[in-house]
């Protein structure tokens, strides 16, 4: 169910002044589009309900500090994204070693094969995507799903722009380089 | 032309995978448990001040309930227990007052520190009940009857 951004404020206004059912419309408005982008970076369905989950109810109790202007998806997306934080954090995986996952240097040369993604190899992408380092594949869950500006990456995951950037352009030549091996 | 750009339109259309159906009600389902769970919390610790607050100025009430002559008629007798009661009121009103307004010279009595603490925490206890009561949250009474 996709929402005008009118009638999205209108049942955030409700949701805000504590009308339950309109909370509900939103989740169910939203559940599909957040599941996408938090399964993208998430390590299994399970990790991704639970995270989607726990997102929602840390929405509902933050929605009277709700800024009216904003789009609803970006600022869940937000919310999820500091969760997974959370728990990669407790699963000791930190950006340390979402780095050393990666080599240092990716082949940078451009390949005939990449002329032919767009036909052939989206299934190959996706699991190369799967393959990335969490990190990496955060990036591009929150530019591709989401659809989220390089500022609204950046604000997500508390990054400076630039180091949005570098994540995204390495995650992408991570995924080139993955590509091109599996043609081998 | 970017070499990457093929990539990019790819990760544009990259499929994705669909959560399942009933996902939604069941996020519905448990934000609905968690926030009736910290309802029944917040109330919980309401009554627990106003509990404490009353244990605390019980020996005001006391002193008044004492006074009351038990041998005279039906009428006088209701008419001295209400009176009873709005002087329980009364000294209640003064003492928030006096609180709000003379803190620092009731800390010189111990007596006065502990009517003035249970009459603080009464206080507390009953705003906050209120204000749980009153906020979007208290509609969830109702859900938790339903369901």
């Amino acid at each position: 169910m996709e929402l005008s951004f009118a009638l999205e404020q209108e049942l955030i206004a409700r949701a805000r002044a504590g009308d339950e059912n309109a909370f509900e419309q939103l989740v169910r408005a939203f559940t599909p589009g957040l599941f996408r982008v938090v399964r993208r970076m998430s390590a299994d369905t399970g990790e991704a309900e639970a995270i989607i989950q726990e997102t929602f109810w840390r929405v509902w109790r933050a929605l009277p500090r709700y800024q009216g202007d904003r789009r609803f998806l970006p600022y869940l997306v937000t919310i999820a994204v500091n969760l997974l934080r959370d728990t990669w954090r407790k699963s000791r995986r930190t950006l340390a070693d979402e780095f050393e996952a990666i080599p240092d240097r990716v082949d940078e040369s451009p390949s005939p094969e990449m002329q032919m993604i767009e036909a052939e190899l989206s299934d190959t992408l996706v699991k190369a995507v799967e393959r990335l380092p969490t990190l990496y594949r955060t990036v591009i869950a929150l530019r591709y799903d989401a659809g989220l500006s390089y500022e609204g990456i950046a604000a997500a995951m508390d990054l400076p722009l630039n180091t949005v950037r570098t994540y995204l352009h390495r995650a992408k030549l991570a995924l080139q380089k993955s590509l091109e091996e599996s043609d081998e | 032309m970017n070499k990457l750009a093929p990539l990019d339109r790819a990760l544009s259309r990259l499929p994705s995978r669909m959560p399942s159906e009933d996902l939604p009600g069941r996020v519905c389902r448990y934000v609905r448990i968690r926030r009736r769970r910290r309802l029944f919390l917040n109330l919980g610790l309401h009554f627990v001040l106003i509990a404490t607050g009353l244990w605390l100025i019980s020996p005001l009430f006391v002193t008044l309930f004492a006074s009351v002559d038990l041998s005279g008629s039906g009428l006088s007798m209701l008419l001295e227990w209400s009176e009873v009661a709005l002087t329980g009121i009364e000294s209640y009103v003064s003492y928030v007052w006096n609180g709000l307004t003379g803190l620092q010279s009731n800390i010189a009595s111990p007596v006065t520190d502990t009517v003035g603490l249970g009459v603080a925490i009464l206080t507390l206890g009953v705003l906050l009940a209120l204000g749980q009561l009153l906020r979007r949250n208290a509609s969830l009474m109702d859900e938790g009857v339903k369901v």
